[in-house]
């Protein structure tokens, strides 16, 4: 039962995280290539740009390793970040480093904790918390940077 | 059931729904780069995506689904009108509600064979699904950000990013 679920959840976490997934990609195969000028680029102002989706993931990521680690987090909060290639690329690395403990988290988890409710008002348990917002909620926003960067890839040709 | 592991599904599927169904025939032909699908295309492409997969399960009605999907001239020639849409999403939800209420965990362990690129794989109906609930996320994702780009008004599939399971109130 315990290898069940772990390895259920952090395969699906690597699989949108990293992929392959055959005809569309993870959130890193979208991000490849992607400089902090594109990252930074929205094609309206009302929209996010794909550096702001990132620290959204970082921050997603966040949430979900003090809800394991806790049972509480506050919720993430989106930020318009600015910065040079440099910031970027920390974001990156950031990024990729939340990921790794997010499975250090799940690695370590307590199966009976997974299907406790850890906050009573929500109804929710903790796996299903995790189901939703991690990989169905990266999912979701991988399409939204890989149609960002495809926009910006169609407007130079 | 397999339906409750898969809780959520339904409802991002419902506001996808709710995305296109109010959509005009310009908002959906709407296309932000000449080299990405229109809002059309892409809606429909959620839809008529999901019978291929769910057919090499030989999951519940995929068969019959995926026959009348066969007669459209195209994917891309239901693609100016939200009610052809709105229909295949609702006929192909279908078929995953009676699919995922049909099976048990024990299901997802099984496997199918599958030839990619000339080699030969086992496909398990666990993989399959997860990759159709991820292809429906990672499409929907795409259609906020065209129907943002529209000023469409998308508060499901928008700010709350298709998260349409509300909890149960509490007991007072």
């Amino acid at each position: 039962m315990k290898e069940t679920y772990t390895q259920a959840l952090i395969a699906h976490f690597d699989s949108v995280f990293a992929g392959p997934n055959g005809d569309y990609p993870a959130i890193l195969e979208a991000l490849a290539g992607v400089s902090a000028t594109q990252a930074l680029w929205k094609p309206v102002p009302t929209q996010n740009s794909i550096w702001q989706i990132v620290e959204h993931l970082i921050a997603s990521k966040e949430w979900q390793i003090e809800m394991l680690e806790r049972g509480q987090a506050a919720s993430p909060v989106w930020v318009d970040p600015a910065g040079d290639e440099a910031a970027w690329q920390a974001t990156l690395v950031r990024l990729k480093d939340a990921h790794a403990r997010l499975k250090l988290a799940l690695e370590k988890i307590d199966e009976a904790d997974l299907l406790q409710v850890p906050v009573p008002e929500w109804g929710s348990t903790l796996l299903e918390l995790i189901l939703s917002s991690g990989s169905a909620h990266e999912a979701h926003h991988g399409g939204q940077i890989d149609y960002l960067k495809g926009l910006q890839a169609g407007k130079k040709s | 059931m397999l339906i409750h592991w898969f809780d959520g599904w339904y409802t991002y599927n419902t506001s996808i729904v709710h995305a296109v169904a109010p959509l005009t025939q310009s908002q959906l032909l709407f296309r932000a780069a000449p080299n990405l699908r229109s809002v059309g295309e892409t809606a429909s492409h959620i839809a008529l995506g999901r019978m291929d997969w769910f057919q090499r399960m030989d999951a519940p009605g995929s068969a019959a689904l995926a026959a009348q999907a066969a007669a459209l001239e195209s994917p891309a020639s239901i693609a100016h009108d939200p009610s052809e849409i709105v229909k295949w999403l609702e006929a192909s939800w279908q078929m995953i509600d009676l699919t995922l209420k049909s099976w048990t965990t024990a299901d997802l362990a099984r496997t199918y064979l599958h030839t990619y690129y000339g080699k030969t794989y086992a496909i398990s109906y666990q993989w399959t699904i997860w990759r159709i609930l991820a292809h429906d996320l990672h499409h929907g994702g795409e259609l906020a950000v065209m129907l943002g780009m529209q000023g469409v008004e998308i508060p499901e599939l928008g700010s709350l990013g298709g998260h349409l399971t509300v909890p149960p109130q509490a007991e007072p």
